[in-house]
Formats: C-alpha cells, sequence, structure tokens
C-alpha cells in the first residue's frame, strides 16, 4: 500500500496548467524492458492505458501524452478520472460516486482503497480462479492502482524537495534559487541524518520546540525517508539500461538500491531531469533535445526495431486489414445485387489491398519480435486469417463472382476480431515460455499446421456457400464441388503434414512422437475428418450433399480443436483460460450446427418436391 | 489296399491347394479393404479421440490415456466396444490389405501408394513405442552424477507445471553416467518467466569422459537412450535438473513416415499434372 | 494443388532460414567504459586527475568513517593493496569531517601493519563530486575495478572479499 505516501507527498507540488504542444516523437521511442522484453515507451503506454482505462488513448490525449504526464506532472495526473470500473457493484462496494462513464481519478480510488486495506490483504491471497467477478474487478482495478502509483513515482527521486533552506543548500553548493531534489539530497543525506540525530538528542521530537531551520531538517528527512519507502518495490519502469553487464535494466530506484549508478546512468538520469523541468516549462525545444538524447543513448540495441514498433502502434496493419476485409465484403454483396463487374473489382482490390497490410503487419512482428509468426494463440489466429484471406483471393481470381471475397472476407474478418478478444488487455507482442523457444521443428510445424487450419476453415466456407446455393435451388455447383475437393485436399497436405511435424518437434523436445496431448488429439481429428471426407467421397459412400455437409461442419472441428483445447486447460499446449471464449466457441458450434440442420432440410424439401 | 484310392481324374480337395488358399485370400484382403471399414472406423476412432480429450480434465492424462487410446476394447457397462488399439490394427490390416490387393503397382498410383505405406510406417512406429518405448528420469543436482533411472508411475502435479513430484515404481541401470557440473535456467530479464533451461553435464562412458549440453529442444542422444531437459526442482533456493530418459527402438519410423509422406504427395502431384498435361 | 505444395516448400524453406538467422545473430557486448577523468584532492589539498593512472590497474573504493561495513573491510582492502603493489588502490572517502576520516585511516593502517603503501592513494570528496557526482555511488562501501587502459570493467556494490586473489585478476 505504498501509494498511501503519494496521497500525502504530491497534492501540494504545483505545477504550470498548460500542455503545450510537445514532439512526442522521439520520447515514444525510448527503450524500456517490460515484461521481458525491450520496448518503445509508446507500448508500455498504450498498453498500461489499456489496462486502467480500456483504450490505447484518451479522448484528449495519446497514450505517449497521457505517461508524460503520470511521469512529470504526477500531482495532476493523479486527480485524471482514468480508471474505468468495469463491475457496476464494485462502485457502490468502493463507496465511489456514481458515474454514467463510471471513469474515476487515482487519487479517488486509492483513497477508497485506503479504507478497505484488509480485505484487500485477504482477497489477493485467494486463488484468483475461486473469486466471484466482482471480487476479481477489485482485484484488477486494485494491481491497475499500484503499477499507477509506480509510473507515477518513477521519477520521484528528481521531483523538487520544498523543505530544503539555505542552510541545506550552502551545504550542497548550489546557489539559493536551484531546484534541489532528493537525489541532490543524497548527498548530504548523512550529514542531515547525524545533525538531526542531535537535535532529537537535544529537544526530544517535539517540532514545535525546533528553531525553523531544525523543523525542515526533520521534515526534509521524512520525506526522504517516506520517498525511499516508496521507492523500494519500484520496478515498473526499466529505463535504466545495464551499466555493468547483464540483460536486466532497472528503474531509477532500484538503481540507486542495488548500488549499479555509473557515470553513464548519471548522465541519463540528468537527461530525464531536463525532460521533466522541459514538460513542465513546455519548453518544446528543450524537450526535444532530452527525448532525442534519451532515445539514442547507449543499451538501445535495436533501433530500429523501437521504430518499427512505434510505427506498428499507430498505422495498426491488422486494423487496417480488418477495415478493408469489411469494406470488401460491404463491396462485393453490393456488386453481387447489382451485377456490376467494376463494384466487384473494386471489392477485389479492397481485400488485395488488406490482405498487403495484414502481411506487412505479420512481418513487422516477425522483425520487432525476431522470430517466426506463430508463437501464441493470437499470433496463429492472425495467421489463419491472412491465410484465408489469401485463399480466398486465389479462389475469387478464378471465378470473379464475389464468392471469394465474401467467404474469405467474413473468415479473416471474424478471425481478426476472435483474436483481439483473445488479446484482451496484454501485450500481444509476447514473450514466448521457455519450451516454445525457436526450434526448426517447432516454426516449420505451426506456420505448417495454422496454413492447414485455414485451409480447412476455407473449404468449410466453400461447404456453406454449396449449402446456400443448392437451398436456393441453383444448379451447376460440379465446379463447386470440385473445388471443395480440391481445396479439401490441400488442407489434408498441410494439417497431415503439420501434424507429423509437431510430432517431431516433441520427440525433439520431450521424447515422445505422441502423448495424446489436446492440442494433438485436436489437429489429428482434423486430419481423420478429412481423410474421412475425403476417401467417403471417392468410394462414394458420401454423396454430393453429404460431402458437403460434412465439408461444412468442419469449421466447427477446427474451432474446437483449436480454441477449445486451450479451454480445457490441460497439457503442455495450454495458453490460457478465458470464459468470453468458452462461450463464444459454444455459440458459434450451435450456430454451425442450426446452420447445417437448416440448409440441409431446405435442400432436401425442395428436392423432394422435385423429385415428386 | 482298400478304400483310399480314388480314381486319377476326379478333382481332389486338397487343404493346401495354393489356388484355392489365394482365392480365400484375395476374398479375405477384399473384405478387408472395402472402403466402408475405414468409413465407419474412422467416425468411431475420432469419436474416442474427442471424449478422451475431454476425459483429460477430469480423471487426468494417464488414467484416460489408458482408458480411451491404450485399449483393445472399451467396456460401456456389459457392452464391449472397440478401443483404440482395435481400430487403428483394422484400419492398418485394411491399409496392408488395400496395398496388397493394388499389386502389381502401376506408375500412375506410385504417389497414393506411398502415401499410404508412410501411414503404415506411422503405424508400425506407434505399435514399437506402444510395446517397447521405456521412460524414466533422473534428478541432479550441480556436483551429482547417476546412472539409475527411475520409471513414471504416474506423476503427480503439485503446485503447476515446473514442481511435481513422481512416484517412481522400477528402477534401470543405464550403461553409462551422467554429472552435472552446473544448470543454468534463465529468465527473461526482470521477470520469473524462464526463457531457457539448460544442464551442462560430464558423459562418463566406459573409460571415455566428454561434456555435453543438454538443453530445452536439443537432446542428448546415447547409446539408444535420449536424454531430454525436461525441468526442474527448486529445493529451497538449490536448483535440480529433472532429465527425462526415454528408450525407444522404435523412434526413427515417424521420420522415415514423414519423409515418405513427403515424397508420396509430391510424387502423386507430379504425376496429376503429367496426367493433365497429357 | 501444384501452388499449394510450392508454397508449402517455400514457408518451410522460409522458416528454416529465419531459424538458422536467429540462432546464430544476437549476444550481449561486454561493457568497455572508460572511466571520467575526474579531478580528486588529497587530504591535504593537492590536485591530482585521475588520468595519471594510465598504464596502471586501479581499484576505486568509496567509504565513509561513519559506514560501518568499511570499517572491517579497509585494512582487509590495505593488507590486498601490499600483495598487489603493481595495482593503484584509489580510495575516496565523502566523509565531511577531515579529522574523522584520518583517524579512520590511521586505525585502518594500524590494524592492517602494512606501513605506508606507495600504491595506495587516499582522496578527500567533502562534496561528494566523485562518489556521487561522477559515479553516483549512493550507499558504501562501493568498489569499482578498472583496468591499465582506465576502462571500468566491473562494480561491487558492497564489501568486497579482498582475500580472494581471483578479485584482482581482471
Amino acid at each position: 500500500m505504498k501509494w498511501l505516501w503519494l496521497l500525502l507527498l504530491f497534492p501540494f507540488i504545483a505545477f504550470a496548467e498548460e500542455k503545450a504542444a510537445l514532439d512526442y516523437n522521439d520520447f515514444a521511442r525510448i527503450p524500456i524492458l517490460h515484461e521481458g522484453r525491450i520496448k518503445p515507451l509508446d507500448s508500455f503506454a498504450r498498453v498500461s492505458l489499456k489496462k486502467i482505462y480500456g483504450k490505447t488513448s484518451l479522448p484528449d490525449a495519446s497514450a505517449d501524452e497521457w505517461l508524460a504526464e503520470a511521469l512529470f506532472a504526477p500531482a495532476r495526473a493523479m486527480q485524471q478520472p482514468i480508471f474505468t470500473v468495469r463491475v457496476p457493484l464494485v462502485i457502490s462496494m468502493l463507496a465511489l460516486p456514481s458515474r454514467d462513464d463510471a471513469l474515476y481519478s487515482f487519487q479517488e480510488m486509492a483513497g477508497a482503497f485506503a479504507l478497505h486495506q484488509q480485505f484487500m490483504a485477504a482477497l489477493i491471497a485467494k486463488d484468483r480462479k475461486t473469486l466471484s467477478p466482482d471480487e476479481q474487478e477489485l482485484i484488477r482495478l486494485y494491481e491497475n492502482i499500484n503499477d499507477f502509483a509506480e509510473i507515477i513515482g518513477t521519477f520521484s527521486l528528481l521531483l523538487p524537495m520544498p523543505e530544503v533552506d539555505d542552510a541545506m543548500r550552502a551545504e550542497l553548493g548550489v546557489s539559493s534559487d536551484a531546484v534541489v531534489t532528493y537525489a541532490d539530497m543524497l548527498k548530504i543525506r548523512h550529514g542531515i541524518a547525524t545533525e538531526l540525530a542531535e537535535v532529537v538528542k537535544r529537544k526530544g521530537d517535539r517540532l514545535n520546540d525546533y528553531t525553523p531551520h531544525e523543523q525542515r531538517l526533520a521534515k526534509a528527512s521524512y520525506r526522504m525517508d517516506a520517498l525511499e519507502a516508496m521507492g523500494s518495490g519500484n520496478t515498473l519502469l526499466r529505463v535504466m539500461p545495464p551499466a555493468w553487464g547483464g540483460e536486466e535494466w532497472l528503474s531509477p530506484w532500484m538503481v540507486l538500491e542495488k548500488g549499479a549508478g555509473s557515470p553513464a546512468s548519471l548522465v541519463l538520469l540528468h537527461e530525464w531531469q531536463n525532460l521533466a523541468t522541459a514538460y513542465n516549462k513546455s519548453d518544446a525545444l528543450a524537450w526535444k533535445q532530452a527525448s532525442e538524447k534519451l532515445r539514442m543513448a547507449p543499451g538501445n540495441v535495436r533501433p530500429l526495431a523501437l521504430s518499427l514498433e512505434v510505427a506498428y502502434n499507430a498505422i495498426n496493419p491488422l486494423g487496417l486489414a480488418l477495415g478493408a476485409y469489411g469494406l470488401g465484403i460491404a463491396l462485393a454483396i453490393i456488386g453481387m445485387l447489382l451485377r456490376k463487374q467494376i463494384v466487384m473489382r473494386a471489392a477485389t482490390g479492397v481485400v488485395l489491398v488488406g490482405v498487403a497490410s495484414h502481411g506487412v503487419g505479420i512481418a513487422a512482428r516477425m522483425l520487432i519480435l525476431l522470430r517466426p509468426p506463430v508463437s501464441t494463440l493470437y499470433e496463429s489466429m492472425i495467421f489463419v486469417s491472412l491465410v484465408t484471406a489469401a485463399f480466398g483471393l486465389w479462389i475469387e481470381r478464378k471465378r470473379q463472382n464475389g464468392e471469394g471475397i465474401f467467404i474469405s472476407g467474413i473468415t479473416a474478418g471474424l478471425l481478426l476480431i476472435a483474436a483481439n478478444v483473445f488479446a484482451a488487455d496484454s501485450d500481444t507482442l509476447e514473450v514466448l515460455v521457455a519450451v516454445l523457444n525457436t526450434n526448426f521443428w517447432l516454426a516449420t510445424h505451426v506456420v505448417c499446421i495454422t496454413t492447414g487450419y485455414g485451409a480447412s476453415l476455407m473449404v468449410g466456407m466453400l461447404a456453406h456457400l454449396y449449402l446456400i446455393k443448392r437451398a436456393l435451388g441453383k444448379n451447376e455447383l460440379e465446379a463447386l464441388q470440385r473445388r471443395m475437393h480440391r481445396v479439401a485436399l490441400v488442407a489434408l497436405l498441410f494439417t497431415a503434414v503439420g501434424t507429423m511435424l509437431g510430432g517431431i518437434w516433441a520427440d525433439q523436445s520431450w521424447g515422445r512422437f505422441w502423448g495424446w496431448d489436446p492440442k494433438e488429439n485436436g489437429a489429428l481429428l482434423i486430419v481423420l475428418w478429412l481423410i474421412w471426407l475425403l476417401h467417403g467421397r471417392i468410394a462414394g459412400q458420401l454423396e454430393d450433399l453429404g460431402f458437403a455437409v460434412g465439408t461444412a461442419l468442419i469449421n466447427m472441428v477446427v474451432g474446437l480443436a483449436w480454441v477449445g483445447v486451450n479451454l480445457l486447460s490441460v497439457g503442455l499446449h495450454s495458453y490460457g483460460f478465458t470464459d468470453i471464449a468458452a462461450n463464444g466457441l459454444i455459440a458459434f458450434c450451435v450456430a454451425e450446427c442450426i446452420f447445417v440442420t437448416v440448409t440441409t432440410a431446405a435442400i432436401k424439401l425442395r428436392e423432394r418436391h422435385i423429385h415428386a | 489296399m482298400g478304400g483310399g484310392a480314388l480314381p486319377a481324374c476326379a478333382p481332389r480337395f486338397r487343404p493346401y491347394d495354393s489356388g484355392i488358399m489365394r482365392a480365400k485370400l484375395i476374398v479375405l484382403l477384399r473384405a478387408l479393404a472395402r472402403p466402408t471399414l475405414l468409413f465407419y472406423a474412422l467416425p468411431w476412432l475420432m469419436c474416442l479421440l474427442a471424449l478422451g480429450t475431454v476425459a483429460q480434465r477430469y480423471i487426468g492424462l494417464y488414467q484416460s490415456q489408458n482408458l480411451f487410446f491404450g485399449s483393445f476394447l472399451l467396456w460401456v457397462g456389459p457392452v464391449p466396444l472397440p478401443g483404440a488399439y482395435s481400430l487403428l490394427a483394422l484400419i492398418a490390416l485394411s491399409l496392408l490389405a488395400n496395398l496388397a490387393l493394388s499389386l502389381p503397382f502401376t506408375r500412375a498410383q506410385a504417389g497414393i501408394i506411398l502415401t499410404h505405406v508412410s501411414v503404415v510406417i506411422l503405424l508400425v512406429g506407434g505399435l514399437m513405442t506402444a510395446l517397447d518405448r521405456q521412460e524414466g528420469y533422473m534428478v541432479l543436482g550441480e556436483g551429482e552424477s547417476a546412472h539409475t533411472v527411475f520409471d513414471y508411475q504416474q506423476p503427480d502435479f503439485v503446485g503447476g507445471q515446473d514442481r511435481y513430484s513422481l512416484k517412481p515404481s522400477a528402477t534401470r541401470e543405464l550403461p553409462f553416467t551422467i554429472r552435472l557440473k552446473h544448470f543454468d535456467k534463465s529468465d527473461y530479464p526482470g521477470t520469473s518467466m524462464a526463457r531457457s533451461y539448460d544442464s551442462d553435464v560430464v558423459v562418463k562412458d566406459g573409460g571415455l569422459e566428454w561434456n555435453a549440453s543438454i538443453t530445452m529442444n536439443h537432446p542428448l542422444r546415447l547409446h539408444g537412450y535420449t536424454l531430454y531437459q525436461s525441468s526442474f526442482i527448486d529445493k529451497d533456493g538449490r536448483l535440480l535438473t529433472v532429465l527425462a530418459v526415454v528408450k525407444n527402438v522404435g523412434w526413427l519410423l515417424p521420420y522415415l513416415a514423414i519423409a515418405t509422406l513427403c515424397v508420396g504427395l509430391l510424387l502423386h502431384l507430379v504425376i496429376l499434372s503429367a496426367r493433365r498435361r497429357a | 494443388m501444384r501452388n499449394a505444395i510450392g508454397i508449402l516448400v517455400f514457408l518451410l524453406l522460409a522458416v528454416s532460414l529465419w531459424t538458422k538467422m536467429e540462432e546464430e545473430t544476437g549476444g550481449n557486448l561486454p561493457p568497455n567504459t572508460p572511466t571520467p577523468n575526474f579531478s580528486w584532492q588529497t587530504f591535504n589539498g593537492a590536485d591530482h586527475r585521475f588520468s595519471e593512472f594510465t598504464g596502471r590497474k586501479v581499484v576505486l573504493h568509496f567509504w565513509a568513517s561513519w559506514c560501518g561495513p568499511c570499517r572491517g573491510e579497509f585494512p582487509e582492502l590495505l593488507k590486498a593493496a601490499s600483495r598487489h603493489r603493481d595495482i593503484i588502490f584509489l580510495t575516496v572517502s565523502c566523509d565531511e569531517d577531515v579529522d574523522k576520516a584520518q583517524a579512520f585511516i590511521r586505525q585502518a593502517e594500524e590494524a592492517a601493519n602494512t606501513g605506508h603503501l606507495s600504491n595506495v592513494f587516499y582522496a578527500f570528496d567533502a562534496s561528494k563530486k566523485i562518489t556521487f557526482g561522477t559515479f553516483m555511488t549512493a550507499q558504501l562501501p562501493e568498489t569499482i575495478l578498472i583496468d591499465s587502459a582506465l576502462h571500468m570493467r566491473r562494480k561491487i556494490p558492497s564489501t568486497a572479499n579482498w582475500n580472494k586473489d581471483e578479485l584482482l585478476n581482471y
């Protein structure tokens, strides 16, 4: 509960109210070690703001602007209503005033939580999974408050100390109007402590008995103690690169505590101080100079990757792709209704742009993280999305009647949306657990099998199309059946090879080719399903309709194999557990079953009519 | 000589008449090779897969593995249903029958034949593993050596993936000794999430001694045994490495199967496109 | 189908090349940082610059008379200095009280019983300009090991074990 100190320490530090137009370009690219990797401040700001506020920017400020205010003008930042409370019950639990937008400031939240310290301590000790939704929300808010407290306390060692008088300034050797910070006061720390000890020995500890100088002495000492208490454990903003070897970047407070200071770190801290001063004076030039120096400081191992990541955050190529797919679908529908070829071509063009943006996004991620593309659940989803979009374009190239755009646009778009739901509040550019470290077999396995999933979804969508068309009474569906057959073969190729590659990787890592792990079983299920469909078709047990129904259901199988097994939380493949996913998956399966039943019934009705 | 000799021209039934045996064999093969067999076997296998996977959550990996994937028969009350082994055996036989009936192979079929052969190889490999594979573990602290492997009986996961206690059953002796020089668990900087596990060992084999490194995804292979970096145990601050020791005679077969599969599929495509051009 | 095979082969090749690339690159460079050329004063007020020590290994040690652990460590440092006459030991006191600092030094020299060592130097840094203002040393004792090119090699952010000879073989 160290952030309680903040409520006492900061309120009476006044700062200028205007926010000048500062250039955040360099500030965004300053490196920070967070969650195991070096990332630009921009990513840290966005992720933190998303956790607290729910979006990566405020209505009147970008994430970078928000972070700068929190770092350099903490008193102001504490009063901004940015904490989103998602569960209404919690508002009354914390005795917060009810508001339409459910946004509260740090000051309000910290004050509210201060009254329930014991309760929160008990709550934290329990297992997360056993808590009710409102209890989980309480913990989430509590963690957000702690994170925010660490952010605003990062540079508290560079903040002016108001209890400094001329005697102390004389000891420090600075002029009477110079700003003195905690870091400066460290130089006379020992002297102050000794002097204060003597005062206490002589006069006791009643402040009223002290001279003004002695009072200042006591307050300065108290404040330094308080700052240190708050500073220890302030580990979030690791912007100081390791000066003495190793890979662990440190926060400014950690540098002091661990004795990791060096001439280089001193220089850096001075620059941060310049940055803070420039911010509070709205000095655009000084701000630019300081932020440029910080960005280019030694320890910045891959400046291009940082710039790329900032660009990735800003441009959001995956979001662009999603928009393009949506627009493509709309245009395709219009084109199909109006039967205008040019609209269809426009739709294809739009989706092409989307696929290009999508591909660039994935390539950018590869360059930022220096690893092959499909390493987490989020990444597998966006990769399969790309595969289906590309497949759709390929199909569209053959037929040019909008069907390819339509089915791939829907699938790719839904997958991107689902991926965002899975990403939730976390940084999607995350590091991997040990066993997933790059390895030839692993990389080829996941790329291959997710391509197979994409192809399977495509053939499933083609089957959907077939069922719809046949239910609507269209004939001339032989070409579509042939295409389904071919795409099914492609899907079988990728999934079968991918599954076997997975087995080889497992043999290299764990000593067994096959372990009946849920994810392995899921992949095998898809392979068997495809084998069954294809053999049934070739041998004649499955007629056109049967083949189409079986193929349409493959979407469900892929969904269960891919997402469903994660929800089982068993085995080596589980990435995480989420309720939204479970409900979404069930809804999806139900919808698919209904679709297949309805279309089949419609077809049977229509064709019984014909046969009769 | 009384009643034995028949007229020489009358047809005799000789039990080992190769022609009739061959005909009976072909009938059997045809029955096995019927596509309906696969058509009904596969859905049931898929059912077992699905049920077995879900069951893992409730009865654990080991139990569900035995029940759903490791048995010939699955008893539902008094009713015996085919288990995974039976189905896989049936499928394997069906495949072999198909291959036998396709003799002599034509060039056009080469791709498909190879693809199916690869599946047979895979299944045979699976059979060998099921019959023969030995798996155990070794726990070493820095400076310690061992040549005894403890067999897994039923792993008890306590606390999470990283720490578990195992109930050992049998022990086996290795023909060599492993000494742990240094175990390194490196975390992602600033976090407590493991980035890689590294065991620096010295192998003592007969009169020879040499250094080796066993890390995640990079096992040590020696005398038919393979040693993997499985995990580690944190015993009051002291890190002990856990190495998995596997002996699997059929380990090469899956690699062979995938190679055959790739060749088979590529060949099939080449043949198809040649045919399309002709 | 042929396109699919082509794509598959391309993907596998690309990914395999990528993993090769990642395995070969990477790694950390050791710090090779020059020591700032600060000026320092003896207790008598004589001015010196750090660059005067070029060509010699330097052990830079920060202490103060009020630092408890320093008291036990300093004699050991002096003994190590007598064993390694080729290494310069520049000890920097951030005491504000000259007398206390000099008393500390006398006591340590008596405890070490090494006599006057020509490779041990005493700097007086009451303003903390060197201690904190150059090296950001906030806690005592601290030792920085510097090589003969006057590059900083290693920092020991607490008491050092001066009895271990490997310490000074850097």
